[in-house]
């Protein structure tokens, strides 16, 4: 007797495309996709009760692990929470807040040249993802020199940050490719003359590229909104929103750039954003760096040896690599956060898979999960 | 599909992935490689680099700088520092009976050196910590000296002014000490004790800078210790950044072309 | 030579057939090493990194070293297998492979088997791939496998049709499609009437069929790596699984040897003796200035051009030169392009490429029937143009 039936198939936890450790349940009519549902963690650390048990520096290199690939984000994040949490008792020195703002772009950079190249990976371009890894291997040896770490910095301090730039870091305006990684205007000079009309003419220009991403799982702007979408999937979808313009924290209200929206919501739009995310944020790196060269000063405010918040709740959101970043710190006065709870954009991105996918191809659910860049670290914490 | 649109897509198509094609091109022919060929040769480690934390040694005296303070196992978050201890019925100082970190916990994130008030620890450039056992991951007392002998140095640092001055992780260049130069006052790295009363001989490569300290510590005794906190922190960057600036880019010359 | 002769017509037929068999396995082995070894290096090279270096003279023994690995390694049999599909998949992928070589000709009659329909057994040959495929992927009762299996088979067949077309312009312009024939019609040509040139059309469509029908970037579909896992031989493991890769490399390596053969002018190139002949002429000034040097280099490269084995030995040398620059534009195209999802595949085959190939021939065909018309007429007007249409002559 003749019987059809839907394949159900586990892609993952162990695939090569999953991003980490994500097991997505997929229903398949021969290559159609009927049903999607991801099954997340398998990373969970415990981030939110662990914090409970540390006191509020400690929690820093934590929050580093739960979005990896823009560890100082997160730390960004967490550290201006506490701040805030403080009031008027701590004041961030100026240097501080403009090496932050440098470094949370620079690791923008890194996190979005990573989803760009794994995205390009997942649909079979394997070179795209190698060149970006040498690209973000240069911002990661600039890290390295600044900061002690090349992935995970645990650079940023409730206060300030823990150490100023060394000497000859910044460089001049006319650093070339040959000081990328030693410089980091030797960078943004190599990036934006080599790396980013690489990738626009490589990917973004390519036909076949177009063909497997353009119109494959649009987002439309109301069911954006309605999912809790952010960043760059929110504004892939033609909303223009972002928490570095509409709501300005630390010092972006000096700082001049565009937000690139796109108009369809597919997973091209998506891409493309990113894409010139990155050249937003070079040029936010630029205008640092000028104000760096010119200002030295303290980059450490006078902080107690022991943090004691007072009693207190702050829900503190920045624009993250990947989407809205918050953290959500209650303190009861002692020195351990009485609870810290993180919004993470990949948690909340991955819940579209079941409404994005059906109805594409088999190769389309890897497009679609490039597109929206998760980070199962950050997805199960 | 009109026959001009599909003639023109056709060409848009071959057009873009020529362009691809060209890139790839020249990438293959003119960009060099980027290969570190790894065990042979090493990237640059640069000055501020967080490996395995390790333990110093006061090269005048030979004893290790810990006192078994408790600061770093507290700072530490995820509990990796074990001190036991106990108190010397003699000299009322605190002695340190094991000092291990469990490198297979530890996230390398400084906190135990910035918490050190005795400039004790330092965040080391060793990042080859793989073993076979996992339990060898356990760096005990005399590993960590061991590993901290080339931070040590024969000079005072200055614990208390250098904090607020510059990062205490910037150590003072490294330094060719060797085991021998662990005086092992408390016997703890296996060879017997030394008697009471015994003044250590300074190696002839730390002799000099002991006779500086000295002279600078008879002359001014009290004014001494600012400037000297003062001096010390580009005195101290620019040899630990220089070697490995040279031997970065001698390995980079080696690793740029195959 | 006479001992050869004294032997039994069967014992011939049987001995050079075994002889033959043997040199065409080697042959093929030696392609697949170097292409694999190539493979690796090129995709080094394009994305700035060294590829294998340790093993031997910079890395280029890894490919035996990866032989002996695979061979050393677990045959992994998984237990709810259709258990002779799965045993026998990877050897049919193996077989249909080298079989292709059979017909390429090396030099003029250096050739394992001349066969008349040339063409058509290389598009029969090229068929049984699906099988293997097919029955890899059913007897591993495997998901991934059978997706994989299903696309292939979708794949290879609907671009084995666009092949075929995409040969018969080649077909028409020789008037035979044995593959010998094929390649003295280029040499009387000459250079600019290698069917690369009034066959354009043909050459790109016959170029992104074959890649298709290889399974290659990027339309690996059958065995899509971040879809897909492996596709049709994601249960193999050991030296099973090298005879997809030995089946992948050798298919690779003839069908580049099969696009020199129809489009590049296979083996036709100036040999040692037309080297050293046109060396003494241009020593000599063309006759301005005669030398002994430049006439003694003439004479030895007359004396030579005649000599079968030298030939042969020219032949073989142009024939893997074009060879290898086929290979070299496959992989370069590999590290460059994304994949295309299947659908799109299945519309470029049966929407673009194969109307594209349809009129290829017709173009062909016209242009042959003006041409032909016209041949004996003496052109006065537009005679570039005229002279043009020679090439479809």
């Amino acid at each position: 007797m003749e019987r059809t039936q839907e394949l159900l198939v586990n892609m993952g936890p162990q695939h090569p495309s999953t991003h980490g450790v994500l097991r997505l349940m997929v229903k398949l009519d021969g290559e159609q996709v009927t049903w999607c549902e991801p099954d997340i963690g398998y990373l969970h650390r415990c981030f939110e009760k662990l914090s409970e048990q540390k006191t509020y520096p400690q929690v820093i290199p934590f929050t580093d692990r739960t979005d990896y690939l823009a560890a100082l984000l997160n730390e960004m994040c967490y550290v201006e929470a506490v701040e805030k949490l403080f009031g008027d008792a701590i004041v961030v020195p100026e240097r501080a807040q403009y090496i932050r703002v440098m470094m949370a772009e620079l690791q923008r950079i890194t996190s979005h040249l990573l989803a760009l190249g794994s995205m390009a990976m997942d649909l079979g371009a394997v070179t795209p993802f190698l060149y970006c890894w040498r690209d973000r291997e240069k911002i990661y040896s600039l890290f390295e020199r600044i900061t002690g770490g090349r992935m995970l910095y645990n650079y940023l301090r409730i206060g300030g940050v823990r150490n100023d730039l060394p000497e000859g870091i910044i460089g001049t305006p006319q650093d070339g490719e040959d000081k990328a990684d030693k410089t980091i205007w030797g960078f943004i000079n190599y990036f934006d003359a080599y790396v980013y009309p690489q990738w626009k003419e490589l990917v973004t220009g390519n036909r076949i590229f177009q063909y497997r991403t353009q119109k494959i799982g649009v987002l439309t702007a109301e069911q954006a909104i309605a999912y809790a979408a952010s960043g760059a999937v929110l504004r892939g979808s033609g909303v223009k929103w972002d928490l570095r313009k509409n709501l300005p924290y630390s010092i972006y209200d000096r700082l001049e750039f565009d937000i690139p929206v796109g108009k369809n919501g597919d997973c091209f739009d998506r891409w493309w954003v990113r894409q010139e995310e990155m050249f937003q944020s070079s040029r936010i790196v630029k205008q640092c760096l000028a104000w760096l060269a010119e200002n030295p000063g303290p980059v450490m405010a006078k902080v107690p040896r022991v943090l004691k918040p007072p009693k207190g709740e702050i829900y503190h959101r920045i624009e993250g690599a990947r989407g809205e970043v918050a953290c959500y710190v209650v303190s009861d006065g002692g020195t351990n956060p009485y609870k810290v709870k993180w919004r993470s954009p990949a948690f909340t991105h991955l819940q579209l898979m079941p409404l994005l996918c059906p109805g594409h191809k088999v190769a389309d659910i890897i497009a679609i999960l490039g597109s929206i860049d998760v980070v199962l670290g950050e997805v199960d914490r | 599909m009109g026959v001009t649109n599909f003639v023109g897509e056709a060409w848009r198509t071959g057009k873009s992935i020529a362009t691809g094609l060209k890139i790839t091109f020249r990438e293959m022919m003119f960009r060099p490689a980027i290969t570190v060929f790894y065990p042979d040769q090493r990237d640059e480690v640069p000055p501020w680099f967080r490996g395995i934390p390790v333990l110093k040694t006061d090269l005048r005296t030979g004893e290790y700088k810990c006192t078994s303070c408790m600061q770093c196992a507290q700072a530490c978050p995820v509990n990796v520092i074990t001190i036991e201890w106990h108190q010397d019925p003699e000299t009322r100082k605190k002695v340190c009976d094991r000092f291990a970190i469990d490198m297979s916990r530890c996230m390398l994130c400084n906190f135990c050196v910035e918490a050190c008030p005795f400039d004790s620890l330092v965040m080391g450039y060793d990042y080859e910590l793989c073993k076979v056992d996992p339990e060898n991951l356990v760096f005990e007392f005399e590993d960590l000296l061991r590993l901290g002998l080339k931070y040590s140095s024969a000079e005072e640092p200055g614990p208390k002014a250098k904090r607020s001055e510059t990062p205490p992780w910037v150590f003072h260049g490294l330094t060719n000490a060797t085991e021998d130069d662990i005086q092992d006052v408390r016997g703890y790295l296996g060879r017997p004790p030394l008697p009471k009363g015994y003044e250590p001989e300074l190696k002839p490569q730390f002799q000099q800078k002991q006779a500086e300290d000295e002279t600078a510590a008879t002359v001014e005794p009290e004014p001494a210790a600012k400037p000297a906190a003062e001096a010390k922190p580009e005195a101290e960057a620019k040899p630990a950044a220089a070697p490995a600036a040279q031997a970065g880019s001698t390995d980079r010359e080696e690793a740029g072309q195959p | 030579m006479e001992w050869w002769n004294s032997l039994p017509p069967t014992a011939q037929v049987w001995l050079g057939g075994i002889l033959k068999g043997s040199l065409i396995l080697v042959w093929g082995l030696l392609n697949f090493a170097i292409c694999l070894m190539l493979e690796r290096k090129i995709s080094a090279w394009i994305q700035n990194r060294v590829g294998p270096w340790r093993v031997g003279l910079w890395g280029w023994i890894q490919p035996i070293a990866d032989l002996i690995k695979l061979w050393v390694k677990e045959y992994i049999h998984p237990n709810n297998v259709d258990k002779w599909l799965y045993l026998i998949a990877p050897f049919i992928g193996f077989v249909t492979a080298n079989l292709v070589w059979l017909i390429v000709p090396f030099g003029d009659k250096f050739i394992a088997t001349d066969l008349e329909i040339g063409i058509i057994f290389i598009a029969a040959v090229t068929g049984y791939d699906v099988i293997a495929t097919f029955m890899a992927g059913w007897g591993s009762n495997n998901k991934y496998s059978l997706l994989g299996a299903m696309r292939g088979a979708a794949q290879l067949i609907s671009y084995e049709i666009t092949m075929v077309m995409s040969l018969i312009g080649v077909v028409m312009m020789a008037g035979s499609l044995r593959l010998s024939d094929i390649v003295l019609a280029q040499q009387e040509r000459g250079f600019l009437g290698w069917f690369l040139f009034p066959q354009a059309i043909g050459f790109i469509v016959y170029l992104i069929a074959s890649l298709a029908e290889l399974n290659r970037a990027p339309f690996d579909l059958a065995e899509a790596e971040q879809e897909l896992v492996a596709g049709h031989h994601t249960e193999y493991s050991g030296m099973r699984w090298a005879m997809f890769m030995l089946a992948e490399y050798i298919h690779l390596a003839a069908w580049s040897a099969i696009a020199a053969t129809l489009f590049l002018g296979g083996w036709s190139g100036p040999t040692l003796g037309q080297v050293a002949a046109g060396l003494g002429n241009v020593l000599n000034g063309f006759g301005a200035f005669v030398n002994p040097v430049g006439t003694a280099v003439a004479d030895w490269g007359m004396s030579i051009m005649g000599s079968t084995v030298l030939n042969w030995i020219a032949g073989v040398f142009w024939l893997v030169l074009k060879t290898y620059f086929f290979i070299f534009l496959a992989m370069w195209i590999r590290w460059t392009l994304p994949r295309v999802r299947i659908d799109q595949l299945m519309d470029l085959g049966w929407k673009f490429l194969l109307p594209v190939s349809l009129f290829n021939i017709f173009l062909t065909g016209t242009l042959r029937y003006v041409a032909v018309t016209f041949d004996g007429l003496p052109i006065s007007i537009g005679s570039f143009t005229m002279r043009l249409l020679g090439w479809w002559l």
